[in-house]
């Protein structure tokens, strides 16, 4: 049996789209169409359409824009309701349900000054990792348009059903006297759909799948006679069930012309598309597997004996799938004695892993759809951190430096080792652990938070370094925790005793609430995280004797190990506080949408001040 | 995970709790590490309407604090943004500015009880330092326009856009809590 605890993590922070900036945008008073962002001196020029229409906006400052700091666009997450998707705020991420059940969390985002007073979202982000459409940007004109995947084609009885990953709306017309029939889906793109369907019935010869243009997917009916299809006209949905009536149907009631099985089967998720798989040696002791699918899989691996078998339903696979299971096959590595891919049946397949001994493996979600399956050689887990997930934040990384020393030492330099030793003792003790970051790069300062929110985490730990400016005598660690939050504080004043044992160049200045430092507010990554949480600022940076322990690699190692083994000390004295999940109290947050705001670019009768 | 930087031995670990055990004793430090300067008394006569309440950064114990000062504009009524802007360039004065070099208000926008400010781009980029340095300056913000009438919340944008935050503890994507008036 596997050692590890597995891991569900989904993979945020942003798409790779490469759109590249958007070009120097002009101030204009115009008032914007609907669907367009108005150019302003704060950013560019933003359609969004889904085929050739425009995503409805309540009002002016929710319309999507350009987030100038990562150039990704961003709409207003009720925008999407014209897609199928539900979305609901919750705290700094927001809940989006497609219509087909599909659940996913994104982050928040607050957007400029003049779109302030409600949340966007990514929508690339989103899309892409629902993946219910494909997108298409064209720089020249800045427009993302998004269209839906035609996903399946099916015929049941007189009922042709077509199902999307969007909403369709299709147009029905006839040639040849009714007996070819067109059905045309407006915004809609056939993606992997084979150009000719195997479908026939007693009614229908042959059905084709063709693009008739960039914005619209063709179905064409070969009927055996003529007949008249019917389409009632009704709100978009992603499955339309269009009738084919011949001679003998009689029309006698509603249920008779929608038969049971069609209606349960408009009930299901549409299938996905399995579109790859491989297998790359990391090292002898780990082996990855990139399962690409179209939307996030749940998937249910098993372990019996020494096969590893993973179940994908509702999915068909793609060529491409296939050709990469032939690849797959024929992958060789110490932890496995082979590695198949298999259909099974027509709508589910299965990852059948032979292991050559025992093994330990990590599943995690990839943006975009997909799944990160990772084998690993097992980890002893013993102690008394058994069965906790605690993820370790090293406070700062890449651009987000933190202080710097007088010799040009800088705190994300410093926060990393001390963070590794932490987690590395943390596994000792048996914990699985999640690190936000393991090399020199910012994971964002709220995603530090979404990442244990994502994981359930049991414990979350910043560790940092502190500055008193130009106060060089102030030095010591200090253990913050939440607001007034009663187990963090427990967990901090634990650790603050441990370090204080264990940590004999540094002093320890106590246990606070992060409200002594901000507010109203604490830390952003406590005030994020959903579970009992600290922050350790672990020496002063400013102070000479602080500063040389911090940078002294015996100390960091004694700081990451007093830390842990205060969170064990917590553990040992509270075994039943946290046996089921805990999470801390969250404040009321409304991040409702208010009514429409006016700005100086849109609307000169309520211009606020411009100071310049 | 699991492959970390440190090969060491590993440490014995013996706890010496037992289940139910109270959390060792760590005693707070006797003053705040940084005080977190409040808005002018409610009960206090109200300032004159062409001063202004500022901040500055004064050494402490406990290391730096904010200090507040006032300076006076001119003019009889000078608007709240004239008021805030005044403070705001008064914050980047001195040897140790609560505010990075450089740094004015934009605009200012009130919407019910939060007040949106947005500053120039000097903010983010000569803003230097740690998590001390970033308290200070959003603590000094957050204060200042306190002492605005029913502001609340302060959400901090800059060069019109919102910033995941200024110096890596903060987030600035959402409103900030002022400081509590006595």
């Amino acid at each position: 049996m596997p050692q590890r605890k597995i891991s569900v993590v989904i993979v945020a922070g942003l798409v790779g789209m490469s759109m590249g900036l958007p070009a120097q945008a002009q101030k204009s008073k115009q008032k914007p169409e609907v669907g367009a962002v108005w150019a302003s001196q704060f950013g560019g020029t933003i359609r969004v359409l889904f085929g050739t229409v425009p995503l409805p906006v309540s009002s002016p400052n929710r319309l999507p824009y350009r987030d100038a700091r990562d150039s990704a666009i961003c709409v207003a997450p009720e925008s999407l309701a014209a897609l199928g998707i539900v979305a609901t705020v919750d705290g700094a991420s927001v809940k989006l349900v497609g219509s087909d059940h599909n659940l996913i969390m994104v982050a928040a985002r607050q957007g400029p000054f003049e779109r302030s007073g409600g949340v966007f979202v990514d929508v690339v982000e989103v899309l892409k990792t629902m993946g219910v459409a494909t997108l298409t940007y064209e720089p020249s004109t800045t427009t993302l348009t998004l269209r839906a995947v035609l996903r399946e084609v099916v015929l049941q009885g007189d009922s042709l059903r077509v199902s999307a990953g969007l909403p369709i709306t299709p147009k029905i017309t006839t040639e040849n006297q009714g007996a070819r029939v067109f059905v045309d889906f407006p915004g809609t793109t056939i993606a992997e759909l084979p150009p000719t369907l195997q479908l026939s019935s007693a009614k229908v010869a042959s059905v084709r799948a063709t693009q008739l243009d960039e914005n619209t997917a063709r179905l064409t009916l070969e009927l055996l006679e003529p007949l008249a299809l019917n389409w009632k006209e009704g709100r978009a949905a992603p499955v339309a069930t269009l009738t084919l009536p011949g001679a003998p149907v009689t029309i006698a009631s509603p249920v008779a012309v929608a038969p049971k099985p069609a209606v349960s089967a408009s009930k299901a998720p549409p299938p996905m598309v399995f579109r790859s798989v491989s297998a790359v040696p990391l090292n002898d002791e780990r082996l990855r597997f990139t399962l690409e699918t179209s939307r996030l899989a749940a998937v249910r691996p098993s372990v019996q004996k020494d096969t590893l078998t993973l179940d994908f339903g509702n999915i068909y696979l793609a060529e491409s799938a296939k050709a990469g299971a032939t690849t797959l096959a024929r992958v060789q590595h110490p932890l496995i004695k082979s590695a198949q891919l298999v259909p099974v049946g027509a709508n589910a397949a299965r990852l059948v892993i032979e292991l050559a001994s025992r093994v330990g493996y990590t599943i995690k979600h990839s943006k975009g759809g997909g799944l990160l399956l990772e084998l690993l050689t097992p980890r002893k887990a013993e102690g008394p951190l058994v069965g906790k997930t605690i993820v370790v934040d090293p406070g700062h990384g890449g651009s987000s430096t933190g202080n710097p020393g007088h010799d040009g030492v800088l705190e994300r330099a410093l926060t990393l080792p001390m963070a590794l030793s932490l987690a590395q003792t943390l596994e000792e003790l048996g914990a699985n652990v999640i690190l936000t970051r393991e090399s020199n790069f910012d994971p964002g300062l709220e995603e530090r938070a979404l990442i244990a929110n994502r994981a359930g985490a049991d414990l979350f730990v910043s560790v940092h370094c502190n500055d008193g400016s130009s106060n060089h005598t102030i030095r010591g660690a200090e253990v913050y925790y939440h607001a007034s939050e009663p187990i963090s504080q427990s967990v901090a004043k634990f650790i603050a005793d441990k370090v204080r044992q264990g940590v004999s160049a540094i002093p320890v200045r106590g246990v606070l609430s992060d409200y002594r430092i901000y507010p109203g507010d604490g830390f952003a990554v406590l005030r994020h995280s959903q579970m009992a949480g600290v922050l350790v600022e672990t020496g002063y940076m400013s102070n000479s004797a602080d500063y040389a322990a911090l940078k002294n690699k015996d100390v960091q190692i004694q700081m990451g190990v007093a830390i842990a083994q205060g969170i064990a000390d917590f553990f040992v004295a509270n075994p039943d506080s946290l046996a089921t999940r805990y999470a801390k109290p969250q404040p009321q947050r409304d991040y409702g949408f208010p009514p429409r705001l006016t700005f100086p670019e849109n609307d000169t009768s309520d211009s606020p001040a411009i100071l310049r | 995970m699991g492959l970390f930087l440190f090969n060491r031995p590993k440490p014995r670990y013996v706890s010496p709790y037992v289940p139910g055990a109270t959390p060792p004793s760590v005693a707070e430090p006797s003053q705040q590490p940084i005080q977190a300067t409040p808005t002018p008394p409610q009960n206090a006569p109200p300032a004159k309407a062409n001063t202004v309440t500022y901040y500055q950064v004064v050494d402490s114990p406990d290391g730096p604090v904010l200090h507040p000062a006032t300076r006076e504009l001119t003019g009889e009524k000078p608007t709240d943004e004239a008021r805030l802007a005044a403070a705001v360039v008064a914050m980047t004065e001195g040897a140790t500015p609560a505010l990075p070099k450089g740094t004015t208000l934009l605009r200012l926008k009130i919407e019910g009880t939060t007040a949106l400010l947005d500053f120039s781009k000097e903010l983010k980029e000569n803003f230097s330092g740690g998590d001390k340095a970033e308290q200070l300056a959003i603590n000094a913000l957050t204060a200042t326009a306190g002492q605005l009438a029913h502001i609340e919340t302060v959400q901090i944008f800059i060069d019109g856009a919102a910033v995941e935050t200024l110096g890596g503890s903060q987030s600035l994507l959402r409103p900030l809590k002022v400081p509590q008036k006595n």
